[in-house]
This record gives C-alpha cells, sequence and structure tokens, in this order.
C-alpha cells in the first residue's frame, strides 16, 4: 500500500489523487472519530491520507457582483472572523461543536462528509450554495444539494477534491437558522432548519428551506419552497396549517441514539412556525 | 514522515505516522501527560492544547497538521506569567477538585484570554463550552476565569 501523503500545492495533490486513491483529511474532525481505533494506535482508515489543511490554494476568501467564494480549507474559526461572511452563516457556525474544533475544523469537510445533520450544510443549501469540484484535468460546479446524495454520500470522485463554495451575493430580508440539539456545544443537531425569505411589497419573491436531520441528507424542495412565491406575507400567515402540510412529506426523520422520529417530526414543524412568526 | 513543529517554544523534529493523534504523540513520545484523554472524540476538552495560539482537542488533530506549526502545552504554559495568574485564580476561586479537566481549563482560558482580554460571562461560557468538568460544577471556573482577568490586567 502507498502511505500517507502530505502535498506541497494543490498541483501535487490533484495529480497523485489521480494515481492512487487515497482518504482526503482536512481538520480530520470528522475523519479521526468515524476511524477512531484504540487510544495510543493509529486510527484505521481504509485508504492512505492525504494531507490538505495546510494548502494556502485552499484558504481563501474572496468576494465579486456575484458571488462570496470561499476556499474548502477555510475554517470554522476564519469564517467567523471575516467581514465577507453572511450573518446566518456566521449565526450557524457559532452553534457547530465547541472553539476547539471550530478552531480547525472546515467548511469543505462540514459539506464532503454529507452528514444528514450538517448545520452549515443546512445554511448553504438555503443561500443557494454551489461546490466548485476540481481534478487535475477537469472543474466543475454542483449546488450543494445535488452534490450530497445520500447518507455520507456525494457525487465526488476518487481524483476530485472540493475546491470551493460559491455563495450568491445577494441580501437576504430574512435569514435563519434555528437548531435543536442535547447540548448548547458540542451537540450534534437532532433537527435544525435554515430558511431564507425575500420580500418586495408584503410579497414573496425568494423562500429557500433546508432541514437537517430529518432524512438521508439535509433536505429540501425547490417545489415546495416555490409554492409560496408570489404570496404576501400576511397569506403565509393566515395558512401555516395548510404550509405544514405541504412541507410534511418532506419530513421523514427516523428513530436513533440522539432522538426519536415522532419528536424530530414535530419539531421540525415547529421551527417552520416559528420562522413563519419571525417574519413581517 | 518527517514532522517539523515549535513544542513549548523548542524546535522539535519527529520521524512518525502523520496519522497518529497528537494526543498520543505529546503523551507518548514526548512524556507530555499533562495532556489528558478523556473521551477521545472531541466532547470533553481534556486534551485541549494550542496550535499557534487557539485551543484545539488534540485527540482529533493527525500530527501531519501540526507540520510548521506552533504546539503549547500545559507543561509549556506553565514557565510563563499569565499562568501564573491563571493557576492562582483557580485554586482562590476554588475551581479545581481532581485536577482532571484543569489544564485543558487552563489551555482554553489562554486562547480565550489571547484572542480577548476583557471576555463577557457569556464569551467565557462559549470560550469554554467543549471543557467537561465532573467535579465542580462550572461556577468556580467561569469565576476564575473572571478573578485571573482582573489580576492579569495589561498582561493579555
Ligand atoms: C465533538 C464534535 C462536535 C461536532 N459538532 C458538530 C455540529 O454541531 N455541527 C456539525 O455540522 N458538525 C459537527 N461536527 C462534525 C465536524 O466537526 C464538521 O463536520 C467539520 O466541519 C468537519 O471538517 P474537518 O475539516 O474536520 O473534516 P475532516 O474530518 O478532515 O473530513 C471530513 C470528510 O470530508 C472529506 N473532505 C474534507 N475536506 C475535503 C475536500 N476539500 N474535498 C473533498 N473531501 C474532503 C474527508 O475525506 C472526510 O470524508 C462535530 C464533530 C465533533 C467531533
Ligand atoms: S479526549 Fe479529546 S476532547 Fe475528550
Ligand atoms: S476538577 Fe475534576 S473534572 Fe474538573
Amino acid at each position: 500500500m502507498v502511505g500517507h501523503y502530505y502535498p506541497s500545492s494543490l498541483e501535487e495533490t490533484l495529480i497523485e489523487l489521480k494515481k492512487n486513491r487515497y482518504q482526503i483529511i482536512a481538520g480530520g474532525t470528522d475523519v479521526l472519530v468515524q476511524y477512531r481505533s484504540w487510544s495510543e494506535t493509529v486510527p484505521k482508515v481504509k485508504y492512505p491520507l492525504m494531507f490538505i489543511h495546510h494548502l494556502s490554494e485552499l484558504k481563501f476568501m474572496t468576494e465579486n457582483v456575484d458571488y462570496i467564494e470561499i476556499g474548502a480549507c477555510v475554517t470554522y474559526k476564519d469564517l467567523l472572523s471575516s467581514p465577507l461572511i453572511p450573518k446566518v452563516l456566521k449565526d450557524t457556525i457559532i452553534e457547530i461543536a465547541s472553539p476547539g474544533i471550530r478552531h480547525t475544523a472546515t467548511l469543505g469537510g462540514n459539506i464532503a462528509n454529507a452528514s444528514p445533520a450538517a448545520d452549515a450544510v443546512c445554511t448553504l443549501i438555503a443561500l443557494d450554495a454551489m461546490v466548485v469540484i476540481k481534478s487535475i484535468d477537469s472543474i466543475r460546479t454542483e449546488k450543494i444539494e445535488d452534490f450530497i446524495t445520500g447518507v455520507k454520500k456525494t457525487s465526488l470522485k476518487p481524483d476530485e477534491i472540493i475546491y470551493s463554495v460559491k455563495i450568491p451575493n445577494v441580501m437576504s430580508d430574512y435569514a435563519c437558522f434555528y437548531k435543536v440539539g442535547g447540548r448548547q456545544a458540542d451537540a450534534i443537531s437532532k433537527v435544525s432548519l435554515a430558511a431564507v425569505m425575500n420580500a418586495t411589497d408584503g410579497r414573496i419573491t425568494k423562500w429557500r428551506m433546508a432541514f437537517g436531520a430529518v432524512g438521508p441528507k439535509v433536505m429540501t424542495s425547490l417545489s415546495i419552497d416555490g409554492m409560496m412565491i408570489g404570496k404576501t406575507i400576511e397569506e403565509i400567515k393566515i395558512t401555516i396549517p395548510a404550509i405544514l402540510e405541504q412541507y410534511s412529506p418532506l419530513i421523514n426523520p427516523i428513530d436513533d441514539q440522539r432522538s426519536t422520529a415522532k419528536y424530530r417530526k414535530l419539531v421540525a414543524m415547529n421551527l417552520i412556525q416559528k420562522f413563519i412568526d419571525a417574519i413581517s | 514522515m518527517i514532522i517539523k513543529f515549535t513544542l513549548n517554544h523548542q524546535a522539535v523534529t519527529i520521524d512518525t505516522d502523520p496519522s497518529r493523534r497528537l494526543l498520543d504523540v505529546l503523551r507518548v513520545d514526548f512524556n507530555l501527560v499533562g495532556v489528558k484523554e478523556g473521551c477521545g472524540e472531541g466532547e470533553c476538552g481534556a486534551c485541549s492544547v494550542l496550535i499557534n495560539h487557539q485551543v484545539v482537542n488534540s485527540c482529533l488533530v493527525p500530527v501531519g497538521n501540526v507540520h510548521n506549526k506552533d504546539v503549547l502545552t500545559i507543561e509549556g504554559y506553565k514557565l510563563t506569567p499569565k499562568y501564573k495568574i491563571i493557576e492562582t485564580a483557580f485554586v482562590d476561586a476554588g475551581a479545581v477538585q481532581c485536577g482532571f479537566c484543569t489544564p485543558g481549563m487552563v489551555m482554553a482560558t489562554e486562547s480565550l484570554l489571547y484572542q480577548n482580554p476583557h471576555p463577557s460571562d457569556l464569551e467565557i461560557k462559549i470560550a469554554l463550552s467543549g471543557n467537561l468538568c465532573r467535579c465542580t460544577g462550572y461556577n468556580m471556573i467561569i469565576e476564575a476565569v473572571k478573578l485571573a482577568v482582573e489580576r492579569g490586567e495589561g498582561l493579555w
């Protein structure tokens, strides 16, 4: 077996990924838990590790009129201290894990890990963000909700890497992230909701919702969201039961060690209502 | 892999498997046993150390990631005047009982005060939110940090 690899550039990484199969490791806060073994032994990884956390090419944050672009290896800590990052994404990040993890964990890791409870993923989907994916001979862009295909599954091929995340550079009238967990810090979401709304003259022009931990991946539906567009905020507020009914098929949680399906469904519905109560 | 980093103010070079946990390297290779293993999965903070002056959970850091970085453990921090302030504040506030969480609490406190010398109560709680203590009940620890802020005025 080839050994772990510590590349000195992105190009070298991509060339090597083309030649051999690796497990990418960024901050390692998911990888080291997932492949954890006994104390004082190395993690039991299936493939040798490709270290990317130090690559400066993956640590940029830029803004143009269309997008805010964030390199895959930017840490939560750096996102929290950047003026470019939308408030709702910062509100989300401050609810992720604890300072020690936020100092090393990356946005790219949260997306590639494809947990149905991934908090940043919820908010990025509600913001219509996209991932930029590179291999040595290709570059492609995909919406995050399409990139993530199931529990811990993505469309990433073995020779590819997440290069960056692009968030449309538009203002939101309302953008909220609600998370329900067992403890305030270090708690994986039992249920979460990221919601974004814009309105002109009281009429909805944009409506996006993404739910965490209620299905095999972060759940979202452009067609259900689309039904809200063109309604007035008043109409939304007086038809809450109908709206909950419309979202209901999207929310199919399971029982697990963190919570029950019944509780999760009820809370998800309450979070939709909470958002509707908040808008005006 | 050859890994070079600064450990407790000294340049060190090791040749080891980069997938090993920083926690194990510190305890086994360098005998820095002030770094504790509690949960081994990022939830208790007993293994907290500083990398480039930011607190991290060393049980979740592959040692490859500290190449060219600066690592500080409680053993290195102990030699500084700031540590003395925190130590006496913890003792005076009754913030230490069994002491298992204490090195981690102290490192998280240094990470906070380095970034923010005058934290609010909420900021202290957030800064220590990744560190569990089974003995004291947290209020004394928060008091200890406040005491250190007061006594260390100008140091951070
Ligand atoms: C105690 C604890 C609490 C946590 N709390 C939360 C929480 O509240 N909310 C939450 O959402 N998450 C939480 N997490 C999960 C984790 O911290 C995040 O998902 C984090 O963002 C992962 O980033 P990382 O850089 O550490 O990823 P890594 O562990 O390095 O990688 C994770 C996965 O992504 C892949 N990967 C990483 N970067 C790339 C890339 N650029 N291209 C392709 N693949 C890549 C890796 O191969 C791996 O499969 C928690 C974890 C712990 C241990
Ligand atoms: S041992 Fe690292 S956080 Fe518990
Ligand atoms: S003093 Fe015992 S765990 Fe904190």
